[in-house]
């Protein structure tokens, strides 16, 4: 079987001396979506940081079979991951516009970048209206847009989400997730997400992993994790 | 009074930007022709420290990076003006190639360490850099070289005024209208540095290093180039600073003047181009009128028979009120003030790729160097009694505060 495009084997991740990642191993095909979900601690955000090289981390973490661990951030996010962080990850005394094509940091397109500026503005229409706002200003629900958007400005094969649903309202949740889907459906880009609405996560990812205290405990297609009794118990509810 | 809405880059823009430029002009050609001799040189000090503080605002206001060693850089392009002027008999305009060039070359070398320090662990490095720097031309190495040890290096730099030119001003009023035009220069490239790709980068870098990292931008990249840049218009000032003094010493170019620099720019507006002007202006005029003021206090007067040294407490107090009242610098104040009858609101969505930038990015103006501070960092509100009825666009727009502009650029 070939390689799938990012493959996480035996990944040790310590912050100091804590080791919040023991021994993760995970997969993410080519124009797949898979969702993350655990409780909190359970090292979902590590997880994405060890892909980004941003926590000091052991064992192997393969893009397209390259491998990523020991090289820097920067030089990760140019093999084509884009990587969008809990919270508030805007640079704040920038306008929303510049924080969109400091997004595009890595492409000379200019036209390309322009269009999908547009292209965000259309998703986000609130962006749209504070285009030349500060991103330091704005209400954290728009500064998740953005930093979504900022993220998929670098055009990236693989899109690292943390908690992308954070601080959003229901409706645009919503509108994100559909976007998601055909960014993926068209443009088949890759996708891990870590998100708490796991049902959501759930209805449009094609697997799931369960994280428990720093490795896998369950994983397979969604409805597998969705049928699973433990996980029904633990993460949605019913 | 009420509120002119100006569009950005629309005729009115341009215009207001055109009688920006043409004031600043005629300021640079009316002080040589109303001025003493020795205001003049006053003048063009503020010029040379104004191109200088410009250099440390690139590289500590924008990309947060805090730099101890300007002073080196000072130092580099004097003496390397002053070295080949005097030793080598070269003209002086074919030095100032040269001095940048070296100036260039330390700055990258001194953003080496940047790249994985930062904070006060960077702070010490550059710091050694300063410190280091008037040690070495006193030494045999930089004597060798011929920086004329502790006494410092004399040079003579003196310009007839060409008979073409029609004004009626002296040689050193030429010598002023010729470093007014290069500093021109060397702001209107800082301006377009600071809006380009590798200025949004930069102010990306101080917001938040994780983030732009994450953006794919390369940190050791932005870092050493903004060093390296930061250097180059340390060095310029340098070069200028010896069409203003015949001599450079190691005390000229010793730790305090890094230290003047570093206060220049807090004045000025860290985050701004054209902040430096007033840190230039505050670097010559403070430091002369402290000390006049404090020999007129006449309870100063009759306590010691040298009034002179309490300039300094003076200058002092003056700083700590400033700090204190304005924290942002002079320059983000006068723009909140300006757009209480003139803003400028960037173009709208349909203008297509719009060179949305500021002169006056908000945040972090101090660099970073003394954390958070209330007043700054968050977003420009807009002065609230605007008459918003000029503006054209759609009501959404009025929600945008109007940012700085470019235009109050010159002296």
């Amino acid at each position: 079987m070939a390689e799938a495009l990012l493959q996480l084997s035996d990944v040790h991740a310590a912050y100091g001396e804590v080791e919040v990642l023991r021994g993760l191993d995970l997969e993410v095909g080519e124009g797949e979506v898979v969702v993350l979900l655990g409780a909190n601690g359970a090292g979902k955000t590590t997880t994405l940081r060890a892909i980004c090289g941003m926590v000091g981390t052991r064992g192997s973490v393969r893009l397209a079979g390259q491998e990523l661990v020991g090289r820097p951030t920067e030089w990760v996010i140019r093999q084509g991951i884009a990587h969008v962080p809990q919270g508030r990850g805007v640079f704040g005394s920038l306008s929303v516009e510049e924080n969109l094509r400091v997004g595009a940091w890595n492409r000379r397109d200019t036209a390309g970048i322009q269009a999908d500026i547009e292209r965000w503005y259309g998703v986000f229409p609130r962006l749209a209206e504070r285009r030349t706002q500060l991103a330091g200003g704005m209400s954290g629900g728009e500064q998740q847009m953005l930093a979504v958007a900022r993220g998929l400005m670098g055009r990236p094969r693989l899109l690292l989400l943390d908690e992308p649903s954070l601080g959003l309202a229901q409706i645009i949740t919503r509108e994100l997730f559909r976007q998601l889907e055909q960014i993926n459906r068209e443009e088949s880009v890759s996708m891990l997400i870590v998100e708490q609405n796991a049902e959501l996560a759930l209805s449009f990812a094609g697997r799931g992993y369960v994280l428990e205290s720093g490795s896998i405990v369950l994983g397979g297609t969604a409805d597998e994790v969705r049928g699973n009794e433990d996980m029904r118990r633990a993460y949605l509810g019913y | 009074m009420k509120t002119r809405v100006v569009l950005e880059g629309s005729r009115a823009h341009r215009l207001w930007q055109g009688a920006g430029l043409a004031l600043a002009v005629l300021v640079a050609l009316a002080l040589p022709l109303l001025s003493s001799d020795f205001r003049i040189g006053q003048f063009s000090l503020v010029i040379a420290y104004a191109v200088a503080v410009l250099g440390l605002n690139l590289v500590t206001g924008f990309t947060g990076q805090v730099s101890l060693g300007h002073g080196a850089f000072f130092g580099l392009g004097a003496y390397t003006t002053a070295i080949l002027v005097t030793d080598h008999g070269w003209a002086w305009a074919a030095t100032v190639p040269v001095a940048a060039l070296l100036g260039l070359a330390l700055g990258f070398v001194v953003g080496i360490p940047a790249l994985r320090l930062h904070g006060l662990y960077l702070a010490v490095i550059t710091l050694a850099v300063g410190v280091a720097f008037p040690v070495v031309v006193s030494q045999p190495v930089g004597l060798a070289l011929g920086t004329g040890g502790v006494a410092g290096k004399t040079v003579q730099v003196s310009w007839d005024k060409p008979a073409w030119f029609g004004l009626d001003v002296s040689d050193r009023g030429w010598t002023f209208i010729v470093m007014a035009a290069i500093a021109g220069v060397l702001f209107w490239l800082a301006t377009g540095l600071v809006r380009s790709r590798m200025g949004r980068a930069m102010v990306a870098l101080r917001d938040n290093g994780t983030a732009a990292a994450i953006a794919g931008i390369w940190p050791a990249e932005v870092k050493t180039v903004a060093f390296a840049i930061s250097a180059l218009y340390g060095a310029v000032g340098g070069c200028l600073y010896l069409l203003t003094t015949p001599i450079v010493s190691p005390a000229t170019v010793g730790f305090t003047i890094t230290l003047l620099f570093i206060t220049a720019m807090v004045l000025g507006g860290a985050a701004t181009v054209s902040g430096a002007w007033i840190g230039g202006i505050a670097m010559v005029f403070l430091p002369y009128y402290t000390a006049e003021w404090a020999g007129q206090i006449p309870v100063l007067r009759e306590l010691t028979d040298q009034p002179g040294l309490f300039a300094n407490v003076i200058y002092g107090l003056i700083l700590i009120v400033f700090i204190y009242f304005v924290p942002a610098g002079l320059v983000p104040l006068l723009t909140r003030l300006r757009t209480r009858f003139l803003v400028i609101v960037p173009p709208e969505a349909a203008a297509g790729p719009t060179p949305s930038g500021s002169d006056t990015t908000p945040g972090a103006p101090d660099g970073g160097l003394a954390g958070p501070s209330p007043a700054i960092g968050g977003p420009v509100t807009a002065a609230g009694d605007h008459d918003l009825s000029h503006d054209p666009g759609p009501p959404a727009r009025a929600m945008a505060p109007p940012r700085g502009s470019s235009q109050e650029e010159r002296t």
